[in-house]
């Protein structure tokens, strides 16, 4: 016969395990749910993070050639025109830029390019086929002396016009540590002979009568050459020219400064106004707004882009 | 007397046992449950690993960060990489498949077969760009064709920027620029189907797109 008494303690286990089994229950849905909602909230933020991981990235990257190639457009612009065209551009990348994001994901980018806010270099430009000489006609002088930064040096050879054996010596210094980089550029039936100083002589054919060559960077435009350019150097300021003969041919360079120190061509490019070579207005570095919206992450990210090299 | 005691004994000890064995089935039953549910997040059932889909898209957008700062062949070579005759890109099998189950030429490539191909798995390369009239709804061309991606595929996007006077870029291609294509697959000036979408020197924004499961 069962007593009362056990009866009572035989339902207290019961009861005790009723009474553990609710905790247990009520923890586990308590930690699913944070787990969750964690999980859940994670996965929404990194998905927006990663959306816009690399648009600062892929804006400056597209904002330097972009104002690269409108630098190089015209040569008769002012300085305020120049900014009005850049901005205009900008413009119209930054509506494409969104559009293709917008395609394919959920954030909103804008870009804007800051004129006031930018700084302006200068472009000495030889568009003429001519002698690369100095306006007194002499071939060996100094483009630049001091006075910037130079950022960039295309040159096209004129093979047609210029002669087997005629050479240019073009000489970038660093005043300031004195370290220098040559490079001889050597005419040779329809290309030119490249040869940094001390280095391997390299053939950069030509097309149509023209070799291109990006002196700055070290690389053939019309032929896969390469070598050692001047851009090599740490902050090349001062570049020499030195011809042994009529070496022919058109010259564009770049240099940070729109102030004059001491330089050869001094004349302005302009509308009725062509001398040849002349200087124009380039834009050195681009002060370039990028806003980025999302559901979960805003931001506006100004940054001065410096257009010739990847300084920022 | 002693035969009611032992039947009282007994039919105590019958009842701690069967509440015993009730209230051991109440608890294993909730931690069987509580086990259950713990795991109850979006990657519960296999189908899902969160941190192994993570580590797929860091891979893949690894690699296409690197391509695109690749001076030999970059992401914006690759998009150039177009070979008018066999209207896909240049080395690639036909239009629809692209290179296939082949690697695309350069870095980018040798790195997409070393960090997936030979990893067995698989992935798509496709570029989108904006098509010139807004009603085309045809805005993509496939640089690799895998298979269709399953649910766990992950994607790895970056945005490159052409320009009117770039130029193709496969082994051959004339130095015609790129505004200078047609592009309608008859076109007699040439076929690249990435239209000049963009007013001035911009020529189009392409996303490509990096799809690996």
């Amino acid at each position: 016969m069962v007593t009362q008494n056990n009866r009572g303690r035989a339902q207290l286990i019961l009861v005790g395990a009723l009474l553990l089994a609710t905790v247990i229950l009520g923890l586990s849905m308590l930690l699913n749910s944070m787990l969750l909602t964690g999980a859940t909230g994670d996965t929404g933020a990194t998905a927006a993070i990663e959306e816009t991981d690399f648009v600062d990235y892929d804006v400056e990257m597209s904002m330097r050639e972009l104002v690269v190639r409108l630098n190089h457009e015209e040569r008769n612009r002012t300085p305020e025109e120049l900014g009005a065209v850049v901005a205009t551009e900008t413009d119209h990348f930054s509506r494409a830029l969104a559009e293709a994001r917008a395609r394919s994901g959920s954030v909103a980018i804008a870009v804007e390019y800051n004129n006031s806010s930018s700084s302006f270099g200068r472009r000495i430009v030889q568009a003429e086929n001519a002698d690369i000489s100095d306006s007194g006609g002499s071939r060996d002088w100094d483009l630049i002396d001091g006075g910037g930064r130079v950022g960039w040096f295309s040159l096209s050879v004129n093979t047609t016009a210029s002669q087997d054996g005629d050479t240019l010596v073009v000489e970038a210094i660093n005043q300031s540590s004195g370290d220098d980089v040559s490079v001889t550029l050597d005419v040779n039936g329809t290309g030119v002979d490249v040869t940094p100083g001390g280095g391997t002589t390299e053939y950069c054919e030509g097309e149509r009568g023209r070799v291109l060559i990006d002196v700055y960077a070290g690389r053939g435009f019309t032929d896969d050459c390469g070598f050692t350019g001047i851009g090599s150097l740490d902050w090349p300021d001062t570049l020499k020219f030195d011809a042994n003969d009529e070496f022919v041919g058109k010259y564009a360079v770049v240099v940070s400064e729109s102030t004059t120190q001491v330089e050869s061509v001094t004349d302005p490019c302009g509308p009725g106004v062509d001398p040849d070579p002349c200087r124009a207005p380039a834009i050195w570095e681009a002060n370039v707004t990028t806003s980025v919206q999302s559901n979960t992450v805003s931001y506006q990210n100004t940054a001065n882009l410096t257009v010739y090299t990847n300084d920022r | 007397m002693s035969t009611d005691r032992a039947s009282v004994v007994t039919v105590r000890g019958q009842a701690h046992t069967l509440e015993g064995v009730i209230g051991s089935l109440v608890i294993l039953s909730a931690v069987l449950f509580a086990m259950q549910s713990v795991a109850l997040t979006p990657s519960t059932g296999g189908s899902v690993d969160v941190s192994e889909r993570q580590e797929l898209r860091n891979q893949a957008t690894d690699i296409l960060v690197l391509s695109s700062q690749n001076e030999n062949f970059s992401l914006s070579t690759m998009v150039r990489y177009w070979n008018e005759r066999t209207r896909t890109f240049h080395g690639g099998l036909t239009p629809r498949l692209g290179y296939g189950s082949r690697h695309p030429p350069g870095a980018m490539g040798e790195m997409l077969n070393e960090t997936f191909s030979n990893r067995s798995r698989s992935y798509n390369l496709e570029v989108r760009y904006l098509p010139k009239d807004p009603t085309n709804p045809e805005n993509s061309t496939t640089i690799a064709f895998q298979g269709t991606p399953d649910e766990n595929a992950v994607v790895a996007k970056r945005t490159v920027t052409l320009f009117d006077n770039q130029t193709l870029t496969a082994p051959g291609a004339s130095d015609v620029e790129l505004w200078q294509y047609g592009t309608s697959i008859n076109d007699q000036d040439g076929y690249y189907p990435v239209p000049n979408a963009v007013k001035g020197p911009v020529y189009n924004v392409v996303e490509v797109r990096l799809i690996v499961w």
